[in-house]
């Protein structure tokens, strides 16, 4: 009798507890997937109608017509039917017609493109916060499902930073763990490996690619540093106090660098590969005294020569296209077919992703013109883009929805350039963007699932002796 | 005579459950309060994904639930006081069956009742690990109530790492239980509980958590609870010595259950002593009457603690809100801390630091540190949410007119029960653009340019906010009084030149400690009026200044009573803290 007197008094505070779903803060669907173009791959794109309960959905296209329905003001397409439906409509336009009661009527387009786009995503998912404290996740994300897998979490590795995890889409790949174990794990011909990449003579790997063939990494070594600013509208300023750039061989496990980019009159970072492998495109500006002149930190994109032979870097930089007044260039990402390298454009400085200007231009490797792509940016900062093996997909971080937190959006980009609009990556349930109180950092593409987890990464980071990589002149 | 016995077990249980409602309600209200700040209940996706992805689900989701209504004052301790009589009948249901030819001892149930009321004292500990006990103990009863089978030892053996799943980390104490349960049934089922031990631990790997989150889960050792968490292994220890008592058959014999009623009413009064706890009362009291603008409770609080680090700061913060943080600065007493003005939030420091700090740093108009605290403060919670810092991150954006932020925080405060209210005002004050006053007059104390500042320095912000916004004399007022608190006499003059000599209108009047603090290094009759002169002081202190000069000159130690409350005697009088020097 007196355990059922308890049970009734936590049943009436469960009732007391529930409440009714509240007024949604958006208007119309979110998120926003009105015409668009589509990988013939995607996961379905689920999605929210405000303050909506029974929505009907009908998708017409030129194979068929298909019905989906939606309850309390979601639609989530079943992920076997969504398939068929782009199975058959793949190259097609689709014409969606969404209802929600009396009061909401929507009619979009939705192009099924013929490019797939990268089986796997991944991203850091961190706090926005100033300061590293815990709870760091590198995630891989199933670009045709809603399946995820960790492959880092700090709080099994001594709550150390991981940085963001880097592809060259051919089973290469790389992480560097920071802390007093830390590392750069890398992942080749389906091995792991830890290393350490700092040398007497050099600094450590921070932003870096891979060649295709995996052989050689190109890295920036720097020492980066914040600042607060103090204007409210805007948050923090990450910059080098110096950087150059460092070339890594995979095969004899040794670091070199060169005359050219290193020293101290110029802070050389973000370096890649173009799809050859025999250029480096890097950012480079003339040092100044940070942070009193981080304004005038103005980045070049540049290019240098490289040696895939010697592994080596040329003895001479070019700038292809020199920064102006209020515009600084930074990670320059060149397309696997080597016709396009995409860059992130700000008024100045070296970490754009707090600059709520930034934003991605598309620069025609053949004939040098640039595109601002005004369909593609928006207000919030556009950063960290990454390409799809085929090229013809972009995913980066834009914080345009609330200018905090970032989210993963991807826009296509057509073999004559053009771009389509982007949309966010799909979630089962988008309100997870909603009530998520971390940003997504560097989403990249690749097409080969990594071959280790959390796990492994952690006993990584706490159990492995990091392989010390040689100085070579 | 076992009828009498039965009915002085009940008594005695029942009058731990009323004396731990009455220590809980009287002792920590504040303390349990504070659970509800730095946790949050959502039912949604993101949230039950982070749910399901650690462990302890069932304990978390109805834990988070719980605490929800910890911000009643009756409520909470009733809560916390029906969780404790779950575990103590539970614990009394599972030996009746574990050991049906001997009697009730169900005193010794409340052993880990008393421990467990002392931890729920502890502002972080989360009510989902209560509740976790709960539900083991539970389970034990429900796997006692099994009839033997040949597969008996595998449902055994499963149970423990399915109720780390469940319950999180006291899944251990089923095990406990469990082993206590099969002890006489021979090595397959003590081996499979064993297994089940080997099998949870393999899983908190699976779950990425290290060893000793395994063995405190959901409670987070490291930064949240530091050190601390490790007493979490007493109710496992507690556990084992009941045990161990209960197979010894003597402790059941009547005569010996005798002596348990001082034993734990020794052990019930040292957990109480430890549940007063004042100071950590009142720190979190002073803190939460901040969150819900009790300015005045909070001003009257301080003014009693003020010797205290987190009393003298709010006594100051209540200043700067009413304009006069130099006039009541050196107010009622002489010694003040070293964090007075500025709290320190570095790491290692504690999370209450963290979340206060941004009380000040909003006065003072630094936005850009005041969301550096709150983001801080909201990432070192175990689920990385606060709603508390939500609600502060909300402000933050409505000051800086960044709405898109704020309805983002908004929306997902709107989506808990105790927030809803305060969040759709706010919302459809943004909508309607009828932003409350508050709101706009520390917006008007922000900085409209744009300068840089190293992360935790907050003179060069205060620095850069005075020079910036003439009208914030709040942050000048903070950096003035951090020099003379300082007894940096000679700063505080350039500073004061700097932001008041060249702004100054003819109804202001100098606050008095500014113009004690301008004579100090006057040292002649004619600078004094030179002084006097260049900075309108008042005859009234010119006069006292004089006064005590010359009194000092005869006696240096004669003038010091007649002094107190000046600068000068602050000066004199007061040692400076040996970081300070």
């Amino acid at each position: 009798m007196k355990n059922r007197n308890i049970i009734y008094l936590l049943l009436a505070l469960v009732l007391a507890g529930c409440s009714s779903r509240p007024q949604d803060t958006f208007q119309g669907m979110f998120p926003d997937y009105t015409d668009i173009t589509i990988p013939c791959n995607i996961a379905p794109l689920n999605f929210r109608i405000a303050n909506a309960s029974a929505i009907k959905v009908q998708v017409k296209g030129v194979n068929g017509e298909y019905k989906f329905s939606g309850h309390r003001g979601l639609v989530k397409f079943p992920v076997r039917k969504w398939h068929r439906m782009l199975s058959a409509e793949t190259g097609n336009t689709l014409t969606v017609n969404v209802t929600a009661g009396e009061n909401y009527r929507d009619s979009f387009t939705w192009t099924v493109a013929q490019d797939s786009i990268d089986k796997y995503m991944s991203y850091r998912l961190i706090e926005p916060a100033y300061e590293v404290w815990s709870g760091i996740q590198i995630e891989q994300r199933d670009m045709e499902s809603f399946g995820s897998r960790l492959l880092g979490d700090n709080r099994n590795a001594e709550q150390c930073c991981m940085n963001c995890h880097t592809s060259n889409r051919n089973g290469t790949s790389f992480m560097h763990l920071r802390g007093a174990k830390g590392g750069t794990i890398l992942t080749r011909g389906g091995r792991n490996y830890k290393l350490n990449t700092k040398t007497d003579n050099t600094g450590g790997g921070v932003y870096g690619d891979i060649t295709s063939d995996g052989r050689y990494a190109v890295f920036t070594t720097a020492d980066i540093t914040f600042a607060i600013h103090s204007r409210t509208d805007m948050r923090m300023e990450v910059y080098d106090k110096r950087s150059d750039l460092v070339v890594v061989d995979f095969d004899n496990l040794t670091v070199t660098d060169s005359p050219s980019t290193s020293g101290d009159e110029f802070q050389e970072t973000f370096p890649c590969f173009s799809a050859d492998g025999r250029t480096i495109f890097f950012c480079r500006a003339r040092h100044l005294t940070q942070p009193d002149s981080i304004d005038h930190m103005h980045y070049d994109l540049a290019v240098v020569e490289f040696d895939p032979e010697t592994g080596r870097m040329g003895d001479r930089v070019i700038t292809i296209i020199p920064a102006g007044e209020n515009l600084s260039f930074s990670h320059p990402k060149a397309s696997p077919d080597g016709r396009w390298l995409m860059v992130t454009a700000a008024q100045y400085g070296t970490f754009p992703v707090w600059h709520k200007e930034s934003e991605l231009w598309l620069i025609d490797l053949q004939t040098r013109r640039i595109d601002v792509l005004p369909q593609v940016n928006a207000y919030g900062a556009d950063t960290y883009h990454s390409w799809s093996g085929n090229s013809r997909w972009v995913a980066f971080a834009s914080k345009r929805d609330d200018l905090v937190y970032g989210r993963p959006y991807i826009a296509y980009i057509g073999p004559d350039g053009k771009a389509g609009k982007p949309f966010v990556l799909p979630q089962k349930d988008p309100d997870k963007y909603l009530t998520m109180l971390k940003s997504f950092n560097l989403p990249e593409l690749y097409a080969i699932p990594e071959i280790y987890n959390a796990r492994e990464t952690a006993s990584f980071y706490k159990d492995v002796e990091a392989v010390q990589l040689k100085y070579k002149q | 005579m076992a009828e009498k016995s039965k009915a002085e077990d009940f008594i005695f249980a029942a009058g731990v459950l009323i004396v731990s409602w009455v220590m809980l309600f009287a002792d920590a209200p504040f303390r349990l309060d504070f659970k509800e700040q730095i946790s949050i209940f959502l039912f949604d996706a993101d949230r039950i994904s982070w749910y399901l992805s650690n462990p302890a689900v069932v304990s978390s989701v109805i834990g988070d639930w719980l605490t929800q209504f910890y911000t009643n004052r009756v409520m909470a301790p009733t809560l916390s006081v029906i969780l404790f009589a779950a575990i103590i009948i539970g614990l009394k249901d599972f030996f009746r069956k574990a050991e049906p030819n001997r009697p009730d001892c169900l005193p010794l149930m409340t052993v880990p009742v008393l421990l467990e009321g002392y931890f729920m004292t502890f502002p972080n500990y989360p009510v989902s690990a209560t509740v976790g006990l709960a539900i083991s103990v539970w389970a034990a009863v429900g796997l006692a109530s099994l009839k033997n089978s040949g597969y008996s030892f595998l449902i055994y053996g499963l149970s423990v790492p399915v109720m780390f799943v469940i319950a999180g980390a006291h899944a251990f104490t089923l095990a406990l239980l469990l082993a206590f349960l099969k002890r006489k049934d021979g090595i397959a089922s003590l081996l499979a509980i064993a297994t089940g031990v080997v099998i949870l631990i393999i899983c908190g790997r699976f779950y990425n958590l290290t060893l000793l989150h395994t063995f405190l889960w959901p409670v987070w050792p490291g930064y949240i609870i530091p050190h601390k968490a490790l007493i979490l292994l007493m109710p496992w220890l507690v556990l084992t010595v009941m045990i161990l008592a209960l197979f010894y058959e003597k402790v059941m014999d009547a005569r010996w259950l005798r002596c348990l009623y001082p034993m734990i009413f020794i052990l019930g009064t040292s957990v109480s002593g430890a549940l007063k706890n004042d100071e950590l009362e009142r720190t979190v009291k002073i803190g939460t009457l901040a969150y819900h603008e009790q300015w005045k409770e909070v001003r009257l609080l301080a003014q009693q603690n003020m010797g205290k680090p987190y009393y003298a700061y709010y006594w100051n913060v209540c200043n700067a809100r009413e304009g006069s943080l130099p006039q009541d600065l050196l107010k009622g007493r002489w010694s003040l801390p070293e964090n007075a003005l500025f709290l320190s939030t570095g790491r290692g420091d504690p999370y209450f630091s963290m979340m206060y700090f941004t009380d000040a740093l909003l006065e003072m108009g630094d936005i850009s540190q005041a969301t550096d605290c709150a983001l801080l403060a909201q990432t070192v919670m175990p689920g990385h949410y606060s709603t508390r810092m939500l609600r502060r991150l909300v402000q933050i954006a409505v000051v800086t007119a960044d709405y898109d932020v704020a309805r983002k925080y908004l929306n997902i405060l709107m989506r808990t029960r105790n927030h809803r209210a305060w969040a759709q005002d706010l919302l459809e004050s943004i909508e309607t653009d009828d932003i409350p006053k508050q709101y706009l007059i520390w917006r008007s104390r922000t900085a409209p340019r744009d300068r840089f500042f190293a992360q935790g320095d907050i003179r060069s912000s205060l620095a850069i906010l005075a020079q910036e916004s003439p009208d914030n004399k709040v942050a000048a007022d903070y950096l003035l009084c951090s020099n003379l608190l300082e007894k940096k006499v000679n700063t505080f003059v350039s500073l004061y030149d700097k932001y008041y000599l060249n702004s100054l209108d003819r109804t202001f009047v100098v606050p008095d400690l500014y113009q004690e603090a301008l004579l100090v290094n006057v040292s002649s009759r004619e600078s004094l009026i030179e002084t006097a002169r260049k900075y309108s002081l008042s005859q009234e202190v010119v006069d006292k200044y004089i006064h005590f000069m010359d009194a000092r000159s005869a006696d240096p130690n004669v003038l010091i009573d007649e002094a107190r409350g000046t600068y000068w005697h602050y000066l004199m009088a007061v040692k400076l803290n040996n970081n300070q020097q």
